[in-house]
């Protein structure tokens, strides 16, 4: 009989234990929290949380309501916009830090007030959100710099390579970068001659290849930490005589990160020889469907969510599924 | 004897000077009102107070800021300054340097910047457009330079413990802030310097001749502006717990310099309060809540910010015609 009793209860609890943990919530209210939204592939994430919310909210009869807000890549702007989230009681918060320290203080904030918190794209370098979804920075730059060894080694060249590096506040730039010097050393297909720092500004991107191009004739290859802005590099190729397409003997050599609208241009022409994509449509996939779990209860731990990419080459680039580059214009 | 012209050209210009002074009342009351029943969640202890928070560094800036503009110049580096101050002092913490010393540190980097503004502006005459531009890019590329980018983290907790503490309920930069403003604002009306202040602004030379120290007026104006930068900073640090290089980006200057203008300062010269300042750094933080408690496009705050700050200054400009 005692036996009994505690067999009984302890299927009770689990199936309470279980019922509280996944029992999804009838409405989910995500506040989303952007640093700026200068550019294209902003719209498309935000295009495509909706979207995949819509049909997670179709199948399940969740109910969600975005509220949006931008910080016009102020700190403070954001800490206030995400008072403002916290202060219509939102479930979920969702912020693209723009400052990595400075976004610890809201998530602080965040979780005093019992509201789960997501950051995206970049990371806290301090306090730990509830989940962090983002690229996979560092596979990203791995698969494709070794992509682009083998590509290399195919045609029997040693790269003498210009990095155009990105904004070393951001984490992605800090690995994409150690990616591409790893497979560097581990391949010794290419020696990185010069690195310029962007700072992700396309004025930087422009002067300082061609900077690179003056210091360094000889380089015969570029690494280009984020292609968002790849028509300032071509323009600075072409000012130097050396924007040829594959084939050309004068062609230089480009292994780019994201295929962004412009990278997908200058790849479908055959000017980008290799580049990993940065999938817009999955990493909101993947936020959404981190949000319904915290919101449904769940601990997730802190844990980094992080999507791979996939190599584009110009001769797969317009076969790959859900590239956000061809629906979006810069 | 005034001329039946003169005297509704003088009655004209009364008006639209006390239009100067009530607009921003009323617009605040207004807005206040229209919002307190249309928008949820905007009428609660919890976001009132939460504006008041956010517009607190503002309103040290503006004050700074307000100073500068009744001398008839302007700085665009306060925000710039501001940055470099919170990031000077919040390394020394970092470092494990007392608390109060690096908020002296801030207001003195603060202080700094400003003289150096004000001996090119008084002592070597340059356009205090162009000097403050330039001390902008100075203050933001040294952000950059001594943080390698990286923003400064492992502030002491007890000085984020007393900055962000509460007296009687209310956030302590809002009590800072009140109590300084009243204080300023006292200072300039009851005061030498403050009478000063109003007179370069009314008429630089005049003042010179009737024996007012035109440039140390104007050195002690941008030094005073430095000064708030520096208070600005320990606010604005403490709130985020570290000191990032982009704190001071070029979009708060079109803040600092709106929370002034919408405050009923003259961009002119001559005339313009504190209080009023600190007014429309409450009213130019309100617009940015309520549209993001309204729901609506980010774009939509450019744009209503932008023209709230030329009506005022159309009104502004239209009083000086006169």
């Amino acid at each position: 009989m005692k036996v009994k009793a505690i067999l009984f209860l302890a299927l009770a609890l689990t199936v309470l234990g279980a019922a509280s943990v996944t029992a999804a919530p009838k409405a989910i209210t995500i506040g989303l929290s952007w640093n700026e939204k200068s550019h294209s592939l902003i719209q498309a994430w935000q295009d495509y949380m909706k979207a995949y919310s819509d049909e997670v909210g179709a199948k399940s009869g969740i109910t969600f309501t975005w509220i949006v807000n931008v910080a016009d890549s102020d700190p403070s702007q954001q800490a206030s916009n995400i008072e403002d989230l916290i202060n219509q009681k939102v479930d979920v918060i969702i912020a693209r830090p723009h400052d990595a320290a400075a976004i610890g203080a809201s998530i602080t904030a965040a979780h005093k007030a019992g509201i789960k918190f997501i950051t995206f794209d970049r990371k806290s370098s301090g306090v730990k959100p509830d989940v962090h979804v983002g690229a996979d920075s560092t596979s990203q730059s791995i698969t494709t710099s070794e992509a682009f060894a083998a590509i290399l080694k195919g045609k029997g060249i040693k790269g003498k390579a210009i990095e155009l590096m990105g904004d070393l506040r951001d984490m992605n730039a800090v690995q994409r970068s150690a990616g591409w010097h790893k497979v560097e050393t581990a391949k010794k297909q290419w020696a990185t001659v010069i690195q310029v720092p962007t700072e992700w500004n396309p004025e930087k991107f422009m002067t300082g290849t061609a900077n690179a191009l003056q210091a360094h004739p000889e380089a015969n290859c570029m690494f280009v930490a984020s292609d968002f802005c790849f028509s300032a590099v071509e323009t600075a190729l072409k000012n130097a005589d050396r924007w040829y397409p594959i084939g050309n003997p004068k062609h230089m050599y480009i292994a780019a990160q994201d295929v962004n609208p412009q990278g997908y241009e200058a790849m479908k022409d055959g000017y980008i020889d290799v580049a990993t994509t940065y999938d817009a449509y999955f990493h909101a996939m993947e936020l959404v469907k981190a949000a319904v779990r915290l919101a449904s209860g769940e601990n997730l731990g802190g844990k980094d969510i992080l999507v791979q990419g996939r190599v584009a080459t110009p001769d797969n680039v317009d076969k790959l599924p859900n590239m956000w580059a061809k629906e979006y214009k810069d | 004897m005034a001329t039946s012209t003169e005297a509704n050209a003088l009655a004209k210009a009364e008006r639209d000077r006390v239009l100067g002074r009530v607009l921003p009342i009323a617009l605040f009351v207004a807005i206040v009102a229209f919002l307190g029943f249309t928008v949820n969640h905007f009428f609660t202890v919890n976001n009132l107070l939460n504006i008041l928070m956010q517009s607190s560094a503002l309103g040290f800036m503006a004050i700074g800021m307000t100073a500068v503009l009744i001398t008839g110049g302007m700085d665009l580096s306060i925000p710039a300054v501001m940055a470099l101050s919170g990031i000077l002092g919040a390394m020394f913490m970092r470092a494990g340097g007392n608390p109060v010393i690096a908020s002296l540190i801030m207001i003195a980097v603060g202080m700094a910047g400003g003289a150096l503004n004000g001996l090119a502006v008084a002592y070597l005459r340059m356009i205090p457009f162009v000097v403050t531009l330039s001390t902008q890019a100075i203050a933001m590329g040294a952000c950059v330079m001594i943080t390698n980018s990286v923003s400064v983290l492992g502030l002491t907790p007890s000085f984020l413990d007393v900055v962000m503490s509460r007296i009687l309920g209310i956030p302590t930069p809002i009590v800072a802030l009140a109590l300084v403003a009243a204080l300023v604002a006292v200072l300039s009306q009851r005061s030498i310097f403050g009478r000063w202040l109003y007179a370069v602004g009314i008429n630089a030379e005049t003042a010179r001749v009737s024996g007012v120290p035109k440039k140390k007026v104007l050195l002690g104006t941008y030094i005073f502006a430095g000064l708030f930068a520096g208070l600005a900073a320990i606010v604005v640090t403490a709130r985020l717990a570290s000191a990032s290089p982009t704190m001071g980006q070029e979009g708060v200057v079109l803040n600092v310099v709106g929370s002034a203008v919408v405050g009923g300062v003259s961009i002119y010269g001559g005339s313009g309060s504190f209080a009023g300042a600190v007014l429309g750094a409450v009213i130019i933080t309100m617009i940015s809540n309520i549209m993001n408690m309204a729901h609506l496009s980010y774009y939509a705050t450019l744009i209503v910010k932008g023209l709230v700050i030329v009506a005022v200054v159309a009104i502004d400009s239209r009083s000086k015609k006169a």
